[in-house]
């Protein structure tokens, strides 16, 4: 009986398994992973350590104050194979900036080899930086510093002035989305993707454990809630989602 | 007598049980389906949306490139030709087209249409009074935005037609699909030439160097 039970228990495992490898089959060339838990990402170098930590703070308060999610990437170069507009678009779909049915995240991505760089719009964010806004903001603040040399600041700028055409548009809750998350058990996206895998683990761990405490005759419980993530803020995506809104220029 | 009765009792209820599960079973895949025949309408009513906001953006174009002394007419002609042939094509908003046809005529004129602007953009690169006005740099902006989001739209579009053609493919449903009219939707062809290259073309920078 209880070997039967064990093995039933194991074959559920392992299809779950092969369920949830079996989920995400749609990517094309692999995508750099989403700077969480920071705002910033530069892989290409740009920043001293002191104006990484300034901005990634700027937009960890600006999504306290506005919940909207503002991320910045610094790649050394479009990666090959990949156009510029494709990849941002993709880029936004991993990371998902702006919270899920707000849709108020952006990206401001730079391509240092190419003299590129793009501010990609989250759906709730085309009505306060429509394209043409993200147009003048690339040619007017960010490309001029640029041309100077001065690249913290031309990030800056740009930053700067994408939370100021959006201040007002969204109210804060004083938290950030990862803050949220914690405690709570993890919500995503994709209800049928993810809830019903969840609901399966959790029964076959409520059985796993009903398994060993009846072994076992000790107790379980009363070792606190494991080993999940502690943190103060910082950033996760919160399931933006973006049309392919923005605008792309050079320097 | 009493085994009979029982024996054909439990035939019965065995039958009724059966009936019932199909019919459950049957619901459930139609309802299925519907589901995914609402995704593809929906995503093509997305792309028409986002076709019409570049439609939209031409009177706004006419009038800011007329302003620029001595624009090439031909040119302009060709763009408010263009969109008003892709006006001609009549075609239900809220509902995917069934066959292939209907949706590669209403490509072809959109295609024409996509060509004549991109035509334009590069002309308009031989006046620079055009090109400083803030005005025309807007309005570059915007159509490269909607572009773009053509793009995203048709390959969700395409997605979704993917799922739901897939879905009235595989077993229960392509018992059913036929007989309910559920039928396969054509998708966008990428390969138009014209249609797939504006999404890099229109990428016009702050010098003028086009993008790779």
């Amino acid at each position: 009986m209880m070997d039967h039970f064990r093995r039933l228990t194991w074959s559920l495992i392992w299809l779950n398994c092969g369920l949830s490898l079996a989920l995400p089959l749609r990517a094309a060339n692999p995508l750099p992973p989403s700077p969480s838990p920071h705002f910033v990402r530069d892989d290409a170098h740009w920043l001293s350590s002191s104006a990484f930590q300034a901005l990634d703070q700027k937009l960890e308060t600006f999504e306290r104050d506005t919940t909207s999610q503002v991320v910045v990437a610094i790649f050394p170069k479009i990666p090959d194979g990949e156009e510029l507009f494709d990849f941002s678009q993709r880029l936004f779909e991993a990371w998902k900036p702006g919270q899920k049915s707000k849709d108020n995240g952006a990206l401001l991505l730079i391509f240092s080899a190419e003299h590129q760089m793009r501010i990609h719009t989250g759906l709730g964010m085309e009505g306060v930086l429509p394209d043409a806004r993200c147009k003048q903001i690339i040619s007017d603040l960010i490309a001029p510093q640029l041309r100077k040399g001065n690249r913290e600041a031309a990030i800056n700028a740009g930053v700067d002035a994408m939370i100021a055409s959006t201040k007002g548009e969204y109210q804060g809750t004083g938290k950030t989305h990862r803050e949220g998350q914690n405690g709570k058990s993890r919500r995503s996206d994709g209800l049928a993707h993810y809830l019903i895998p969840a609901i399966f683990w959790i029964i076959v761990l409520l059985q796993l454990i009903r398994a060993f405490r009846r072994r076992s005759g000790g107790g379980f419980y009363g070792r606190g809630n494991g080993g999940g993530w502690s943190s103060g803020g910082g950033f996760s995506g919160g399931g933006g989602d973006s049309g392919g809104g923005g605008s792309s220029g050079k320097w | 007598m009493n085994k009979v009765w029982i024996i054909l009792l439990s035939a019965i209820g065995l039958l009724i049980f059966g009936v019932l599960l199909l019919g459950i079973s049957a619901v459930s895949t139609y309802n299925g389906l519907v589901g995914r025949q609402q995704g593809v309408n929906a995503g093509w009513a997305q792309v028409l949306n986002q076709y019409q906001r570049r439609s939209d953006l031409v009177p706004n174009l006419v009038k800011t490139v007329e302003g620029s002394a001595s624009f090439e007419k031909t040119t302009l002609e060709t763009v408010v030709n263009a969109r008003a042939s892709v006006g001609r094509v009549t075609i239900d908003p809220s509902k995917a087209p069934d066959d292939a046809a209907t949706l590669q005529k209403f490509q072809a004129a959109q295609g024409q249409f996509s060509s004549a602007l991109q035509r334009l953009l590069v002309v308009s690169e031989n006046y620079p009074d055009l090109k400083a006005s803030a005005g025309f740099r807007d309005l570059q902006a915007q159509l490269e935005g909607t572009e773009n989001r053509i793009a995203v739209e048709r390959g969700r579009f395409n997605e979704a037609v993917m799922t739901y053609n897939t879905s009235i493919r595989t077993f229960p449903a392509v018992l059913l699909a036929g007989a309910l009219g559920f039928v396969e939707k054509p998708y966008f062809q990428s390969d138009a030439g014209a249609e797939k290259a504006p999404a890099v073309k229109f990428d016009f920078g702050g010098t003028s160097t086009p993008a790779k």
